[in-house]
């Protein structure tokens, strides 16, 4: 038996059945990565510390009947995710030595359900961007071919889930950052309601459109990790209490809407023609396919990209050599450490949004660029909602393209914004989504997005289960 | 096309001292992506009143109250990069 392949159900009956022990399974996925992490640099730190204590206090708890349904699961964690005592990057060199001096809320809920944290993985500074490419410490190569990225800005978790690194990871999703590298990499990936989870602990982006979202190998697998996650934390005052109502369905009569705006130009044919097979195989199930419309969908792209940089210069204001984190003091003055530290420790990427942001927020541009993409935000809202008055689903593919080659994007910015063309909207309008495989193109995954209505995460697993089964 | 001046004031604001080099390329990349925001010029959004956040209409409030949390001080005065006598040490302001 590989123990690094199996699910998170799987894994959690071996564990019941004594089939192995959580040592065991840790121990492997410890050597896997061992093997494997030298080519993909999935990780930016192994807690080989003490990572062993978990599944040990693990195997005890499964001995004394007190394990819950991941206790003993070797997980990986994004590194802009606190976990008390563990440094945390963000990928960034201006928080290079920074040790969390606390768990994130979901980690605090993963680690109280007996989750053994093996690692934290690789993404770009601060999560801006997707392909991994511009993590301060080296990209992550996608597992499918180490030529070409795995996404971003959760790579690093994506590529470990997909690489038998880890059972599942959490990622962090601004405008697609779970469910672009999910697609990438051939695994599942949630993006929950805004508010669903907790954002306490996520090293703040763009504090509008984040969420924490679950990577795992099945739909299965993350609705688990979702069920721990979600629900209502004091310590962030926009999360929610899950909602009671089951809102479970199936494919039959399952009104799924298409929208056109979608299929127009730069989406690759072989990525249409997986989604068009998947569609007909949806149909021969009893779902009923209807063409809508998202007429804003053009330019959702701009409307994001203006209001992301926005939130994210603000949200790096904290960054000033000052309180924590890389700080260059050249014997100046206050203002000095501030402009050196800054320049210093952050990359391209970061100061681009900064500076895209402080310009699209100063003085004679507010009302034309942030009120402006704040207002179509709105519109791109109504889109959806208007949509969903008649159809229960939607159904996109998650990405335009293939995994593309490093390095191809890296000089054009607005190119690789155009990565995300797909799944930001569904962050602008804080709803739940969902990436997972449908096929692939030579050898390279291909995933397809399920959008549903807000707090309908349960609806849109509970589809994803059953289109798991129907398309690969 | 935004300035080289431009470009130099919006680093300032952002408090980030570029080289020159940077200020070169971020003259013309910001360019070419604010060409690219322009296109939402061309939206009617007159009868639109923008909200902030997406899920949640009301808003939150709570009592305005100090909690001692034992031990987190330690490890917060641990992190800083120039500490005295458990503060936070900064250069002289005025």
């Amino acid at each position: 038996m590989h123990l690094e392949d199996l699910t998170i159900v799987k894994a959690a009956e071996g564990l019941r059945k004594k089939e192995f022990s959580a040592v065991e399974l840790c121990n492997a996925y410890l050597e896997f990565i061992e093997k494997k992490d030298a080519e993909l640099h999935a990780f930016l730190n192994v807690n080989k510390g003490n990572v062993l204590d978990y599944a040990k206090k693990a195997d005890s708890d499964i001995a004394q009947g007190t394990a819950f349904a991941i206790t003993g699961i070797p997980c990986a964690i994004k590194d802009n995710i606190l976990v008390s005592g563990i440094k945390c990057t963000a990928g960034s060199k201006i928080l290079e030595n920074y040790v969390a001096p606390y768990d994130a809320t979901v980690v605090k809920r993963l680690k109280d359900a007996g989750a053994v944290i093996i690692g934290k993985t690789n993404l770009d500074e601060f999560a801006m961007g997707a392909s991994t490419e511009n993590s301060a410490f080296g990209s992550t190569k996608n597992p499918y071919d180490i030529s070409r990225v795995p996404g971003g800005s959760s790579g690093g978790s994506a590529a470990a889930v997909a690489a038998n690194m880890c059972c599942f990871a959490l990622g962090s999703d601004t405008g697609g950052s779970v469910r672009q590298p999910a697609a990438f990499c051939g695994v599942v990936g949630l993006k929950p309601t805004y508010g669903s989870v907790s954002r306490y602990g996520l090293i703040a982006f763009a504090s509008s459109l984040d969420q924490v979202g679950p990577i795992g190998k099945t739909i299965e697998d993350c609705k688990i990790i979702f069920d721990i996650i979600a629900g209502k934390d004091e310590k962030d005052s926009t999360s929610f209490p899950r909602p009671t109502v089951e809102n479970r369905f199936g494919i039959k009569g399952l009104r799924v809407g298409m929208p056109k705006e979608y299929f127009k130009e730069g989406l690759d044919p072989g990525i249409k023609a997986i989604f068009d097979k998947s569609v007909e195989k949806m149909e021969a199930a009893g779902a009923k396919i209807e063409e809508i419309s998202l007429p804003h969908s053009e330019h959702a792209i701009a409307c994001y990209y203006i209001i992301n940089p926005s939130e994210a210069s603000a949200n790096l204001a904290r960054y000033d050599g000052i309180k924590y984190g890389l700080s260059i003091d050249n014997g100046k003055n206050l203002e000095d450490i501030y402009l050196d530290t800054r320049e210093e420790g952050f990359g391209k990427e970061v100061k681009r949004r900064i500076m895209l942001g402080t310009y699209a927020l100063s003085a004679g541009y507010y009302d034309a660029y942030y009120l402006k993409a704040q207002k179509v935000r709105e519109l791109i809202k109504k889109d959806f909602e208007k949509a969903f008055e008649k159809i229960d689903v939607i159904l996109t593919p998650t990405t335009p393209t293939l995994p593309f080659k490093l390095g191809e994007k890296m000089d054009d910015p607005l190119a690789m914004y155009l990565s995300d063309v797909f799944t930001s909207p569904v962050n602008l309008a804080g709803l739940p989504a969902i990436s997972l495989p449908a096929g692939n193109i030579d050898g390279l995954p291909v995933g397809l997005q399920i959008i549903g209505g807000l707090f309908q995460e349960e609806k849109i697993l509970s589809i994803g289960a059953e289109c798991e089964k129907l398309w690969i | 096309m935004i300035t080289e001046e431009d470009v130099r004031h919006i680093a300032k604001l952002s408090r980030i001292d570029l080289n020159d080099r940077e200020l070169k390329d971020f003259q013309v990349e910001l360019s070419s992506i604010l060409d690219y925001f322009n296109k939402l010029k061309k939206i009617n959004t007159s009868s639109v009143q923008e909200r902030g956040f997406s899920a949640n209409p009301n808003n939150v409030t709570r009592k305005d109250k100090a909690i001692v949390i034992e031990g987190d001080h330690k490890k917060i005065i641990a992190l800083v990069p120039r500490e005295r006598d458990n503060f936070v040490q900064v250069k002289t302001i005025l």
